[in-house]
Order: C-alpha cells, then sequence, then structure tokens
C-alpha cells in the first residue's frame, strides 16, 4: 500500500472492502450504468469471484442457492431500475423460505432521485415489502455502517433477505469512514433463555404421549441441527416427519422417518399426524400445505412448538407448550431428559400403513411407465437415488416432479435437498443449481426439473457455459404444466386450459450452449443414462420422456382435513 | 371485534413509518388511527396505533409482527393495563344568528375551547378520551357539523 495513501476512500472502495473483510468469495450478478464504478472496483479483488449470470433473476436464485448450501450469506450485484427489478421474484423466493442474500443495487444519484431518471426505480420501496430490510445510503460516509447492519440482520434470528441500494454518487463520493467498528455486537432480534422448567415440562410430555409425531422442519438445517435432531428421535424412539423444507434433516430412510407429511405428504406420515396425541414442531411454521383444514387439524394432540421466529408461535396452531429459541440449542437440553418408550402399538399402526403403501406402489415403480406409456418420474428418481446411494445434492424446480423428487428420492446426507417451498417459484432448479454448485465444488449436483421450469430461466445455460459449472441437468418433459393439469384433471372437469407445452428441441438448445445431451424413452435405458452423465467430466442435459398423466397422490386438499386424504388415483376413479 | 391500543417505540430512521404501513397493508389489520412524534429520548420516535380486531389472540399477533422490524424497540399494548387514552378534536359548526352562546356554552361542559369565531362557524377544539370526543360530537351534530379532523389515540401507562 502506498505509504501517501489519501485517508479517504471511494465508496466502491469501502463496499468492496466490506464484502472481502464479511469474506464473501462470490458475487453472483449483472452490469450496467448505476453499478459500474463498483464492480469495476470489485474486479480488481483476487479473493472475490464475480459470477455473471444471464438475468438478474437468475443472480438472486444462484445467490440464494449459495446460501441454501453453505449457510452463509450470499451476495447479489446489481445495476438500478430494470436490473434490480429483476432480482424480486428470487428475493420473495428467499424471504418466504428464509434464505439469507444480500441484493445490492446500483441506483440512480441522489440528485437525480425521485425525477424518474433514467433506469430508476424505487426499488428500496419494492424491497421493503419483501426483505427484512432495506436501506439506501444518500452519503458515502454512511455506507460502511449501512453494509454492516444489513449484513448483521440478514443473518440474525430468521435468516433472510436484504437489499443495499447505493446511489451512484455514493461509489463515486469519498469519505474517511472506511470500515465500520462497533464495540459491542448489536443484537436486532431476541429469543428467550430456555428454563430448566420449561424444558421439564416438555420431556414430561413426550415421556408421556403414546402416539407422537415430531417434525423435521427447515429450522433444522438452518440451525445446523442435524445430528442433535438424530440423537433426539433416537434416544426417545420417537417416529418423524419432514416438512418440504426439512426434507435431509435427517437421513431419508431412517428406521423412524415416516417420510414427507402434509398436502402430498405420505399415507403413513399424514395417518399418524391425524391420530397424533402429541406434536413436537421443531423449525417449522404450520404452513398451509403442511396443515390442510386449521380447525381440524391434529384435533387431538398437544403441541409442541420450537421456533427462532415468535411471530410464527401460535400464528396459525395454538400450541400447549412453545420455545422461541434456536432448535439445536433445545435438543441439545432436551435430549438427555427424553426417555426412550417402546410404544409397540403405535409402531405397529405405522408400520402397518408404510407396508400397504409399499405393496401398492412398488409394482408400479418397477413397470416404470404411466397411463401413457411413457417413464414415470417416481421410477426415475428411485433409480437415480440407487445409483448415487442417496448421496448427491438435488435441486429441483417447482411443479408435480417436484412433489415426486421429494417423495422418491433417498436424501441421506444432511442438507442435500433444495427446492422452492414457501414461493414455488418456477424456474428455480437451474439458477439454484449453480449457487449449489459454487458452494460444493467438489461434490455432484443435479437440477432436475420439468419442461415448463427449464424455460423460465434457461438463459441461464449461458452462465453455465461461462463458468465451465458441472452441473447435471434433468429435464422431466413431460410436455404438461404437470401440477394446474392434475388439478384441472380433478377440479375443472378436464379442461386443460393453458397446461399443454409446445416444447422446442431441448437437446438442440443443449448442444449450442456446449452442453452434451441424452434423450430417454423406455425404463431399460434410465440407469445408462444417469451412469454415463455421472461419468462425464462437465455438465450434461438428460431429457426424460415422461408420462403427463403421471399424478402426485397422496392429496389433501386446502380446504379438507386429513381425514379426507386421497391416497391413490383409484380410490377417487 | 374489539379496539386495541398498541404503543411502537422505534429508532427515529426515515422509513420505520413506511415499514409499520407495508405491514398494515400486507396482514390487512384495520389500523383506525396513527399518531407518531419523537418521545423524551432522542432518537426514539412513539408511535401509537389504534387496531380494530377480531379476537384477544390476533392483537398478541400483531404485536409479534410489529416487533420483528427492525428499527422497532419494543411494542406495549396498553389496552387493559392502566393507562390514560387521549385525543384531540377539531370541529368546525354552523352557527346561526344568536346561537354563538348556547355552543359556547356546551363547548364550556365538555372543558373545550372556541379556538376560531368567523361569521356563521366557530371552530371547537375538545380534548379527551375517546368516548368523551364522541359524546361530544354527537351534542355538536345539533348544530351543522361543517368539518370534523381528530388526532386518533395517543396513550400511556400509568
Amino acid at each position: 500500500m502506498n505509504k501517501k495513501t489519501q485517508r479517504k476512500k471511494t465508496g466502491s472502495y469501502i463496499l468492496a472492502k466490506a464484502l472481502v473483510d464479511y469474506g464473501a468469495e462470490y458475487v453472483f450478478g449483472y452490469t450496467g450504468g448505476a453499478i459500474m464504478p463498483f464492480i469495476d472496483e470489485l474486479s480488481d479483488v483476487k479473493d472475490i469471484k464475480i459470477v455473471k449470470v444471464r438475468n438478474e433473476q437468475g443472480a438472486a436464485f444462484a445467490a440464494g442457492g449459495y446460501a441454501r448450501a453453505s449457510g452463509k450469506l450470499g451476495f447479489v450485484m446489481t445495476t438500478s431500475g430494470p436490473g434490480a427489478t429483476n432480482t424480486l421474484t428470487g428475493v420473495a423466493d428467499c424471504m418466504m423460505d428464509s434464505v439469507p442474500i444480500m441484493v445490492i443495487t446500483g441506483q440512480v444519484a441522489t440528485g437525480v432521485v425521485g425525477t424518474d431518471a433514467f433506469q430508476e426505480s424505487d426499488i428500496v420501496g419494492m424491497m421493503l415489502c419483501t426483505t427484512k430490510h432495506a436501506v439506501q445510503p444518500t452519503s458515502t460516509d454512511e455506507l460502511a455502517q449501512t453494509f454492516h447492519e444489513l449484513a448483521e440482520v440478514a443473518m440474525q434470528g430468521r435468516v433472510g433477505p436484504v437489499n443495499l441500494d447505493v446511489p451512484r454518487d455514493v461509489q463515486l463520493g469519498s469519505s474517511k469512514n472506511v470500515t465500520y467498528k462497533q464495540r459491542k455486537k448489536e443484537r436486532y432480534f431476541e429469543t428467550e433463555t430456555v428454563t430448566s422448567e420449561k424444558l421439564r415440562a416438555a420431556a414430561d410430555m413426550i415421556n408421556n404421549s403414546k402416539r407422537p409425531v415430531i417434525f423435521c422442519g427447515h429450522g433444522i438445517l438452518l440451525g445446523n441441527a442435524g445430528r442433535q435432531f438424530v440423537s433426539f428421535v433416537e434416544k426417545g424412539k420417537l417416529p418423524f416427519a419432514y416438512t418440504l423444507q426439512g426434507l435431509s434433516g435427517a437421513p431419508t430412510d431412517h428406521a423412524l422417518s415416516l417420510g414427507m407429511l402434509g398436502m402430498h405428504g405420505t399415507v403413513a406420515a399424514n395417518r399418524a399426524i391425524y391420530n397424533s396425541d402429541l406434536i413436537v414442531a421443531l423449525g417449522m411454521r404450520f404452513d398451509d400445505r403442511v396443515t390442510g383444514k386449521l380447525d381440524e387439524y391434529a384435533k387431538n394432540a398437544r403441541v409442541i412448538h420450537v421456533d427462532i421466529d415468535d411471530s410464527e408461535i401460535d400464528k396459525n396452531v395454538k400450541v400447549d407448550l412453545s420455545f422461541n429459541a434456536d432448535v439445536k440449542q433445545v435438543l441439545t437440553k432436551l435430549t438427555p431428559i427424553v426417555k426412550k418408550q417402546l410404544r409397540a402399538t403405535w409402531f405397529t399402526d405405522i408400520t402397518k400403513n408404510k407396508q400397504k403403501w409399499d405393496s401398492y406402489i412398488t409394482p408400479i415403480l418397477k413397470k416404470g411407465t404411466g397411463p401413457n406409456g411413457n417413464l414415470l418420474i417416481k421410477t426415475i428418481m428411485m433409480h437415480l437415488s440407487k445409483l448415487t446411494k442417496g448421496r448427491d445434492n438435488v435441486v429441483s424446480d417447482v411443479g408435480v416432479h417436484e412433489m415426486l423428487v421429494a417423495r422418491y428420492t433417498i436424501f441421506k446426507r444432511f442438507n442435500t435437498f433444495f427446492s422452492s417451498g414457501g414461493l414455488g417459484t418456477m424456474g428455480f432448479s437451474l439458477p439454484n443449481a449453480i449457487g449449489v454448485k459454487f458452494a460444493r465444488p467438489k461434490e455432484r449436483v443435479w437440477a432436475v426439473m420439468g419442461d415448463g421450469g427449464f424455460q423460465m430461466n434457461v438463459q441461464e445455460l449461458g452462465t453455465i457455459l461461462e463458468h465451465k459449472l458441472d452441473v447435471k441437468i434433468v429435464i422431466l418433459n413431460n410436455s404438461v404444466l404437470g401440477m394446474v393439469r392434475q388439478w384441472q384433471d380433478m377440479f375443472f372437469n378436464k379442461r386443460f386450459v393453458e397446461t399443454d407445452m409446445t416444447n422446442p428441441d431441448f437437446l438442440k438448445i443443449a448442444e449450442a450452449y456446449n452442453i452434451p445431451g441424452r434423450r430417454i424413452i423406455q425404463p431399460s435405458e434410465i440407469d445408462e443414462a444417469f451412469h454415463w452423465a455421472m461419468n462425464m467430466p462437465g455438465p450434461t442435459i438428460l431429457e426424460f420422456v415422461c408420462d403427463k398423466d403421471e399424478k402426485v397422490f397422496p392429496m389433501i386438499l386446502p380446504n379438507a382435513s386429513f381425514d379426507e386424504m386421497i391416497e391413490t388415483e383409484e380410490s377417487i376413479l | 371485534m374489539k379496539n386495541s391500543t398498541l404503543i411502537v417505540f422505534t429508532e427515529n430512521k426515515p422509513g420505520v413509518l413506511n415499514k409499520i404501513a407495508i405491514l398494515i397493508r400486507k396482514k390487512m389489520y384495520n389500523v383506525e388511527s396513527i399518531t407518531a412524534f419523537e418521545t423524551e429520548t432522542s432518537g426514539i420516535t412513539r408511535i401509537t396505533l389504534n387496531i380494530r380486531h377480531k379476537d384477544a389472540e390476533k392483537i398478541d399477533q400483531i404485536r409479534k409482527q410489529i416487533l420483528k422490524i427492525v428499527e422497532v424497540k419494543t411494542v406495549v399494548n396498553v389496552t387493559d393495563k392502566p393507562s390514560v387514552a387521549r385525543e384531540l378534536a377539531l370541529v368546525k359548526v354552523a352557527v346561526g344568528n344568536g346561537k354563538r352562546a348556547e355552543v359556547s356554552e356546551l363547548v364550556h361542559i365538555f372543558r373545550g375551547n372556541i379556538v376560531d369565531v368567523s361569521k356563521g362557524t366557530m371552530i371547537v377544539e375538545i380534548v379527551g378520551s375517546t368516548e368523551k370526543i364522541e359524546s361530544a360530537i354527537q351534542v355538536l351534530s345539533e348544530f351543522k357539523i361543517l368539518e370534523i379532523a381528530r388526532t386518533g389515540v395517543t396513550a400511556m401507562e400509568r
């Protein structure tokens, strides 16, 4: 460093330094007029790689995937106006699923803010509706502190997205406030101090219950509490079920696992919840896809709810005992005082339900084709699980395939399933898989999507091309929007309005991006195709021709109670 | 249905009222009044919300949601606590010939003030509880009420 260094530094320098000091490795983004000063400065920073995407929505999703897979804050960088607004869908997705990203948006100069200047948009106004916090520092003096506060807010309590909107003159201006040093750590969110009385009360409820079910929610993953969760359920011999976002919190083939719960959950899980006398909900929020009709939900069960966000406790489901605290902390203290009970009758019921379903589904899985003779997604995922021994990362898009991926894939490793739960955004998989791959470069990452979702962010194949990313893409092409089609089939008199897809040749698109691809039509070709993809050194596309009438069951309708669960397609015919 | 009064203490930073307004719109809270001003502590703003809602549980959920806003320090529900609640109303009445004395007498009974007199109108200022304000307005409606401006409730624990 130059001895005669000016004591003042530019805003761009200050922001770049803030990222370096924070430990950022990647910034996913796209350039433009209002962010040029900053990106120019950032390009000289050796420790941070700029990952240029092809649409800023892709940047928000890639940063989200990086955050989901690494547990660290993901960073996005865009220009003003359309660059910033393009990120909103990804930010909304992160808000719903509690994923921490900081979206740094360039902005027009403070002197022209509010004049409808070129590429100006009130992004802070829009972000305030779908972030934990959004700030536009109006002077370079505030920049370092604002960055710091936003990073803290994003990562404290229930993690989530934040927006830092930096006017161009703030980037270009200079200030002596180069780094922000605080004397003591600012706490933005409080949780409760867990008392031994409360823990004793919880343990008593658990030990005295005859038909308990434990819920493995997203909080188990966010709180890095996988081992504590498994210790807890094994100590008490407690059957458990996953929410969609809790999947891979524990090995899905664990003996105590009931599988996924909720609208498209397993028969075993949903029946158990319906009949339970105690629910221990860990890091989940009783979303409507999980509960169905709230008045009827688990009528005879008492509820213990552990969540880091106090506003989720008693929001949808009235609870009997709650802990507004981190799940890992609670489980660590609870496990020693939980006793193992045999609960033979309870397990007999559970096993009976599991076996009944297994004998129903096994021949279907084996056959591997649906009513129209095309491939079944459930069979494909079963094959993938076998070949990867359930150890790979799977990033799913949204739709029927998502539910089938969640239900039929085995996840043996902690935090290896990624999907858009709360917002249910199509186009999630491809850009999120990019972020997951950057977070886990040595692991295999499968981006599994439908033909609809693939086309929502198809442009990110360009990101894979540019950065030579070894992402294994799987397109489950049934030429329809399957989930809506299922609803139209069941509730709209089979009026298939706008759910048929006129698709191009995906393999030709792959070829244009230098990505080798294969199309698979018969069940007998599945294993060979996966082997081929796994042995290829770089990205691949496997296009499976799937059956448009493969539906996902069981199904509990939004305003139905769990005893109205539709178990199989045959039961409604 | 019930009315509850929440006092929100926040940092005095731009955008806080905006965030509360966004929460109100997003969650469809039925806010009957908002008052806001700096407190005795510099940098802290006191926002008083009067909210109409269905039952006891919902107001606690509202309190928790407001508390999630980064700049909010505390939220106190004073509805069922010993507290003092006051609002101010300005009422413009059409006062015909010879009626001024009558209005003046009524205003005196409510311990209010006449703050403006002009040909044919008077502006009355009343301070008090919501019940008192509403009964004063009802009494004054004997005369033609041209305009009412109410501040909404501010409250303080005893």
